[in-house]
């Protein structure tokens, strides 16, 4: 686990699919280097990943290896172009009607499709993939983004048939009803575990995944590899470029980056150890071979204001000026952009106008002493005790103790993490980040800092309420040709707040082979590798 | 000896299920939520409550853990909650070949270097072999496997590709030589010196000295009575070596890429998966208990003095 964990690159990379909707695209546009149309056909594709796919089921996956393998062997109703944010209909033919006030979405299927069995892909397939959702007994790590359809909480007591809102009118047409208008569920609908599965094949899929997407599932030998060959039945004829995929389980990211020097591997599964970085960066045989992109999370500090002497306001503004933005971004090898707002860049949302407090350590001692803590104080500070956080913890506690903040770091692991800053009154302060789940703002405010999330067990480590954010939300998500006005308007009367100090907005960076042509990092599925070709197929 | 056999049979099955309770003890009391492990970070609350309410997390510990003894009692060691649809008992039952052939190719680079290099030594002290042997022995102590184990891939699989550079394949055993060496050469650096002390110590014996009086041919002495004697303290502790490795070698197994046992229940614990660590932990424990049986039966073998019998 480098910089991200792995399963958190993904996370990154889900994040950033931006986009969308009709007119109000603030879309990433897709930047493919050494773009030429024609790409080649043939070969085999070599990646390596360090961990082993907990599952193949597209409802439930959320690790890196499941992620890249979703893309490969599923379709979705809408997907990402290939180096963008930009959602295009993907096993729908058009993007989806919408009627009722935004709350009925129609969605027509292109015809044709099959499965990789060959049988047709008919909306009652459709349905079934996304009711499965709604059961428990999937337990799908999402459902929280599908209880906004009408039934799929009912659906939890009784799963027989299909959620009540969600229909097929016939075989090639579907209509998803919703609770309430929600601008952000066509990218709920281009997430992993929207994919596609035949009816009743539920049980299968965690360990013979079968889909309608570029490839099938030739094998899996845990511990080993998985073997993708091409879905003869695929209706796109140009995608895949490659006959297959070969992934090599068990490979460390140190010895990808060294297999995918030597020309044994065309992509490496995992990001590059923050170790390597500046090696690979200046290392000249490779600079073709780098990309980086944005990479659509926000990188935080939490302020518990529950907590002493974070439940003054004055405590925590003082922190908000105590925060040298450009200095962090040294110790992550300068891999981000100072933060100048809650929503990152290419995530319905983002401004380009600062709405950050700038560093001021006369101005953050003055509203200590204001405060009633004029020889400042001590607290805790905790966080995952891998990289980028170990570093970032030394610089946040130099910072901090400028101003007279005495910060002890507790750097802890990942599932203790979790629960101890959900718990009410255990963490003072946390340093985390969210990388966003598809690129909506309301993804970030609802999870982070909703009174929904208000709770215990939730994300919103801050324990922040504001009704006036949580409205503008919401305005946000029913009207979104003005989203954006209402999600900055959000941020603003949040970050009036402080319950979060935003540091840097994070960039993502891949080393590539040196046979791949048409690479393009893309936002939320980090790779689709169905788009990349071999540009001497034969080598491999 | 039939009735110590059975005590021992009752000991070893106490201990097991004392070290798998304390296992299973301990995942509990890590402040962590293995139902937010399997729904990853993002997850919303209430599908981290649906996920608990699924793995049976919401009811007392008390009680997960009889219908744990219960399942055991049955032979089942239960379902990972984190890989999907897969049980415990195959997982264990794919790694545990990899790492078999891992911990009995680290043993056997122990035996093969550590026991001539030794008994040459000691024949030879103050000689150049046994310099070279001294200093070879304290590089194999001092250096870490994991710096080792990376300089073996980068000198002779990357540099010059005389093995494979990670994972396993097929034949098995060329995979496995610079991961069982890695695995092997503190071991077999350690033995060396031991066995190099016992053996000068067996040397200046008076029962050697007799032998030799006797015309006894010096090949002879090595094989009948050297040998025997110095083996005896490496044979306990090759065999709690073999035991300990059974159990999974997580360094050498994840720089290397086996699907080990040890890369198993890294895995399980960094995910909090708590039958996949119950499991593990199991698995090793019984390695550690049997190998610790066979080695009190081979001393019987070696040394026809001890004698297993009640009181020992």
């Amino acid at each position: 686990m480098s910089l991200l964990g792995s399963r958190v690159r993904r996370l990154a990379a889900a994040a950033s699919a931006l986009c969308l909707l009709g007119a109000v695209a603030v879309g990433i546009a897709p930047g493919v280097s050494g773009a030429s149309s024609n790409g080649v056909h043939g070969g085999t594709f070599q990646i390596a990943f360090q961990s082993d796919p907990t599952t193949f089921d597209p409802q439930v996956c959320y690790d890196a290896t499941c992620w890249d393998n979703m893309e490969m062997i599923f379709n979705r109703l809408y997907d990402y172009q290939t180096g963008g944010t930009a959602l295009q209909p993907e096993a729908a033919v058009a993007m989806p009607k919408v009627t009722g006030g935004g709350k009925v979405y129609t969605i027509t299927l292109r015809a044709g499709m099959k499965f990789s069995n060959g049988k047709p892909v008919t909306a009652a397939d459709v349905a079934y993939s996304f009711s499965r959702i709604c059961d428990p007994a999937t337990k799908s790590p999402v459902v929280g983004f599908w209880t906004v359809v009408a039934g799929c909480n009912a659906y939890a007591s009784n799963p027989t048939g299909y959620v009540s809102g969600i229909k097929p009118l016939n075989a090639t047409t579907l209509q998803v009803t919703l609770t309430q208008p929600d601008a952000a569920f066509v990218y709920v609908m281009a997430m992993p575990h929207a994919s596609i599965i035949p009816s009743g094949s539920g049980a299968q899929q965690a360990k013979s995944p079968l889909g309608s997407g570029p490839y099938e599932l030739a094998s899996y030998t845990p511990g080993q590899s998985i073997v993708l060959k091409k879905n003869p039945y695929y209706w796109n004829k140009t995608y895949p470029y490659t006959d297959g995929v070969n992934e090599k389980l068990g490979v460390s990211p140190q010895v990808q980056l060294l297999e995918l020097e030597k020309g044994q591997l065309d992509l490496m599964g995992d990001t590059l150890p923050n170790s390597d970085y500046l090696s690979v960066v200046n290392n000249p045989s490779l600079k073709k071979q780098i990309a980086t992109s944005p990479g659509l999370d926000t990188y935080y500090l939490t302020l518990n204001t529950k907590m002493k002497p974070f439940n003054n306001p004055l405590v925590r503004e003082a922190v908000s000026y105590a925060i040298n933005r450009k200095s962090l971004l040294k110790y992550v090898n300068g891999q981000g952009t100072p933060a100048t707002g809650f929503i990152p860049p290419g995530v319905k949302g983002y401004t380009p106008k600062n709405l950050v407090n700038p560093l001021d350590v006369k101005k953050a001692k003055a509203l200590l002493k204001q405060a009633g803590y004029p020889h400042g104080f001590s607290t805790s500070m905790y966080s995952w005790n891998t990289q980028p956080w170990t570093n970032l913890d030394a610089a946040l506690q130099q910072q901090l103790a400028a101003v007279g903040i005495k910060v002890q770091v507790h750097a802890i692991q990942e599932s203790t993490f979790f629960t101890l800053a959900a718990t009410p009154n255990k963490t003072p302060m946390t340093l985390t980040f969210w990388v966003a789940d598809f690129p909506d703002g309301s993804d970030f405010f609802n999870a982070l800092v909703s009174c929904a999330a208000d709770v215990p067990g939730g994300q919103n480590y801050s324990f922040y309420c504001n009704h006036t954010v949580d409205n503008f939300v919401a305005k946000g998500l029913a009207n979104p040709a003005a989203a954006t006005t209402d999600y900055v308007a959000a941020a603003k009367a949040m970050l009036a707040n402080n319950p979060i100090v935003p540091l840097y907005f994070g960039t993502r960076f891949a080393v590539f082979g040196k046979n791949v042509g048409g690479f393009a990092q893309n936002p939320i599925w980090a790779y689709m590798i169905d788009r990349f070709w071999l540009k001497n197929p034969s080598a491999n | 000896m039939i009735g110590w056999v059975a005590r021992r049979f009752a000991q070893m099955v106490l201990v097991v299920f004392g070290v798998v309770t304390l296992a299973f003890v301990f995942a509990y009391l890590v402040p962590a939520n293995p139902a937010r492990m399997v729904a990853g970070p993002q997850a919303s609350p209430q599908a981290v409550a649906s996920i608990a309410r699924q793995l049976g997390l919401d009811r007392s510990v008390w009680s997960q853990y009889l219908s744990f003894l219960g399942r055991l009692l049955h032979g089942n060691l239960g379902v990972s909650f984190v890989l999907q649809g897969r049980t415990v008992a195959s997982e264990i039952a794919t790694a545990l070949p990899y790492t078999a052939a891992l911990a009995l190719g680290g043993v056997l680079w122990e035996i093969v270097l550590g026991i001539p290099v030794g008994v040459i030594a000691a024949y030879r002290p103050r000689s150049v072999i046994d310099r070279v042997a001294t200093f070879g022995a304290l590089l194999g102590l001092s250096a870490p496997p994991f710096w080792l184990g990376l300089m073996l891939i980068y000198f002779l699989a990357y540099k010059v590709s005389l093995f494979p550079i990670n994972g396993v394949g097929h034949p098995l055993i060329w995979y496995l030589i610079l991961p069982s060496f890695t695995l092997g050469v503190g071991g077999a650096a350690f033995y060396s010196r031991m066995v190099r002390t016992t053996v000068r110590q067996v040397l200046r014996s008076p029962f050697i000295e007799f032998a030799r009086l006797k015309g006894m041919p010096e090949r002879t002495i090595l094989g009948r009575h050297v040998i025997r004697h110095a083996l005896l303290p490496v044979v306990t502790m090759l065999g709690m070596d073999l035991g300990y490795f059974l159990g999974g070698v997580l360094i050498i197994e994840s720089i290397f890429g086996i699907p080990g046992v040890g890369q198993l229940a890294y895995a399980s614990i960094a995910t909090i998966d708590i039958p996949m660590i119950t499991g593990t932990v199991m698995v090793a424990a019984v390695f550690m208990v049997l190998m610790n049986f066979i080695v009190d039966v081979t001393y019987t073998l070696i040394d026809p003095r001890v004698r297993l019998r009640r009181g020992r």
